[in-house]
């Protein structure tokens, strides 16, 4: 089913939460809400849920009716909480039972149809043999696997999900995601998810919804949100970025001591403009190898996992954060006081009048 | 945990055991054994005679009653004052909580009296009630009432720190999967309180059997009519009839040390089950 939201806003004692945006979301996408705390995302899937209501002219629609004003129960929708809210009176399979047993009589299942629902729920999470144990009982992971099958039981029509797998430890947060991937291939069904977590964002959803102060910052594929960001506030929110200010004019550009080119040539000469760039974004080695290298001295190396990181202070001030695979870590030889020279192969820039950032890669050839 | 780890000389420890044993013999223990031991003075026969008094049974009749209406009345208050506290923000809810201790802070006595003011023949409502034929004071309903007024915390204490630590998540989760508000009081809020529910029935039913000043202020002291438990031994005992006094005492005691065997029973099952926080 599709989610339609217009003009929504909400405030709480005259301070806004909701800015009054719309959004669509197509029918059996995997979507994810992603921003900063306080930028709205969760009162977003509230309104949607019906566990809060927008302020007057807000609309809800789900497939094109209007459900704003439909309490959250009339409105068959899953919802998953952060901390779980299972049942604790209640062992796992009444757990999952909950939403068929208290439907009015006439539409109650039969006691072996409920049966076979559950176990067919409980097979799906893969918790079968946890049907008679209490929530208390279970593991974090488990326990939302219950929440998760236990929203599923009432077949909804648009599962959400708040924060999933924020109160889990690392390695089960892995697990679940790449889990709640599949199960929405399996089921298809439209699923919204609130997150502050990027990296999770980028990886399960088919598109992200970046939020920030009660404003939609951009909509768009994981991948089109952390290559073609609409906003600098996207650029600074999707992993790390370093800042240069600097200046274009013509089609070449200046910030630090580089010099690069840019696609499309700046009107006004000698525009002031910024420059951002990612980790990955830089060419790093012990010698000078492109003409605008500038030299740098190694703060900080830090070659935990698959990517080493390293922290570098530029002789002419600034600090930057530039990538390596561990396989150049040992040929360049750097540690913490190595001298290196660093240098951009690909940025993003922009200036006041243009708003939104230009991908560029340079291409002048090494010296 | 124990000795070594905290510290402190054997000698302390085994003083402070010997001070809070010798505390709870000599103000606790004795007493009891002497209600017992002074009603089986004259005899069991003599015991069991003092309840073959029908202004006693009418006394244990009138208990009972009392203690049967004030019981689910503060069921239901302490269910919706706590609910109302521990789910929703509005103004002057310290002040409700203020209020619900009220009865601990006063006086039953005061208590009492205020309900003669208010309904007594001198009192604000005592012409409207004469004039309608209807009797407050010196009667059922003022008894009623004032066992209502003295054992009202009692549900309502236990209930609302519960309630404000478990939240609301889980009734919010009930809402979703299409419970109507019935089904989510009965099915979800009811048993995850009811550990807590319990106990503090157990609690006001013990209050509310043996309640003695504001039911003394209200009662009129009508021997068969409006004496309860603890106005007829007071009577029995001005009477110098010791033994009948001692003897349905002894009922009172007896119905103290269930309560406490029943609210040892409710703490260990709450434990076990991790219901009461």
């Amino acid at each position: 089913m599709s989610i339609e939201v217009r003009a929504l806003a909400k405030s709480y004692g005259g301070r806004r939460v909701l800015t009054g945006f719309d959004l669509d979301v197509p029918d059996g996408e995997l979507v994810a809400l992603l921003g900063p705390s306080g930028s709205g995302k969760t009162t977003l899937l509230r309104i949607i849920a019906g566990l809060e209501f927008p302020d007057a002219g807000g609309r809800v629609l789900f497939d094109g009716e209007d459900v704003t004003t439909h309490a959250v129960g009339e409105r068959q929708i899953g919802f998953v909480f952060q901390h779980y809210a299972l049942f604790r009176h209640l062992d796992v399979f009444e757990n999952v039972a909950f939403g068929l047993r208290v439907r009015p009589r006439a539409l109650r299942p039969s006691e072996s149809d409920i049966e076979a629902k559950v176990m067919h729920l409980l097979a799906l999470v893969q918790l079968e043999r946890f049907s008679r144990h209490r929530p208390s009982e279970l593991s974090g992971g488990q326990r939302q696997r219950v929440a998760l099958a236990r929203a599923l039981a009432i077949d909804p029509k648009v599962l959400l999900l708040d924060e999933p797998f924020g109160a889990l430890d690392a390695q089960v947060r892995q697990e679940l995601r790449r889990w709640l991937r599949k199960l929405h291939e399996e089921i298809h069904v439209t699923s919204l998810f609130v997150t502050h977590d990027q990296e999770e964002a980028l990886e399960v959803a088919d598109r992200v919804v970046l939020l920030n102060e009660g404003r939609i910052e951009q909509v768009g594929t994981p991948d089109a949100v952390y290559h073609q960001p609409g906003s600098e506030f996207v650029l600074g929110f999707l992993g790390r970025v370093d800042r240069f200010e600097g200046v274009v004019a013509g089609t070449s550009g200046r910030f630090g001591s580089w010099e690069v080119e840019v696609s499309r040539p700046h009107s006004a000469p000698g525009s002031p403009a910024r420059f951002y760039l990612r980790p990955h974004d830089w060419e790093l080695d012990v010698e000078p190898r492109h003409r605008s290298a500038a030299a740098a001295r190694v703060l900080e190396v830090q070659s935990a996992g698959p990517i080493v990181r390293v922290e570098l202070e530029l002789d002419s001030g600034g600090r930057l954060q530039a990538e390596l695979s561990q396989r150049r870590l040992p040929v360049l030889g750097l540690r913490a006081g190595s001298r290196a020279f660093v240098w951009p192969r690909s940025f993003r820039w922009l200036t006041d009048e243009s708003g939104v950032p230009r991908s560029e890669h340079t291409l002048a050839a090494p010296r | 945990m124990g000795r070594r780890t905290l510290g402190e000389p054997g000698w302390m420890r085994a003083l402070l055991i010997a001070l809070t044993l010798g505390f709870l013999g000599l103000f606790l223990l004795v007493p009891l054994a002497a209600v017992f031991a002074e009603a089986l003075r004259k005899g069991f026969g003599a015991y069991m005679a003092s309840f073959d008094d029908p202004a006693a049974l009418a006394a244990i009749r009138l208990t009972l009653t009392a203690a049967a209406i004030a019981v689910p009345a503060n069921v239901i208050f302490g269910l919706a004052a706590s609910w109302a506290i521990a789910r929703f923000e509005f103004r002057g809810k310290s002040l409700l909580i203020t209020l619900i201790d009220l009865p601990f802070a006063v006086s039953p006595v005061i208590a009492g009296l205020v309900y003669v003011l208010l309904f007594g023949l001198q009192g604000w409502c005592g012409a409207w009630l004469a004039a309608h034929d209807l009797q407050v004071i010196f009667a059922v309903p003022g008894i009623v009432l004032a066992t209502i007024f003295v054992t009202f915390p009692f549900v309502a204490r236990e209930l609302i720190p519960l309630m404000q630590e478990q939240g609301a998540e889980e009734e919010l989760a009930a809402l979703t999967l299409g419970a109507s508000g019935w089904q989510v009081f009965r099915r979800v809020t009811l048993p995850k309180v009811r550990w807590a529910l319990f106990y503090g029935v157990i609690l006001c039913n013990a209050r509310a059997l043996g309640e003695f000043g504001a039911v003394s202020v209200v009662s009129g002291h009508i021997r068969g009519r409006t004496n309860t438990v603890p106005l007829h031994i007071e009577i029995l005992y001005n009477e110098y009839n010791f033994v009948a006094a001692f003897a349905v005492a002894s009922l009172l005691a007896l119905l103290a040390l269930v309560t406490i065997v029943a609210k040892a029973l409710v703490e260990h099952a709450a434990r076990r089950r991790g219901a009461l926080a």
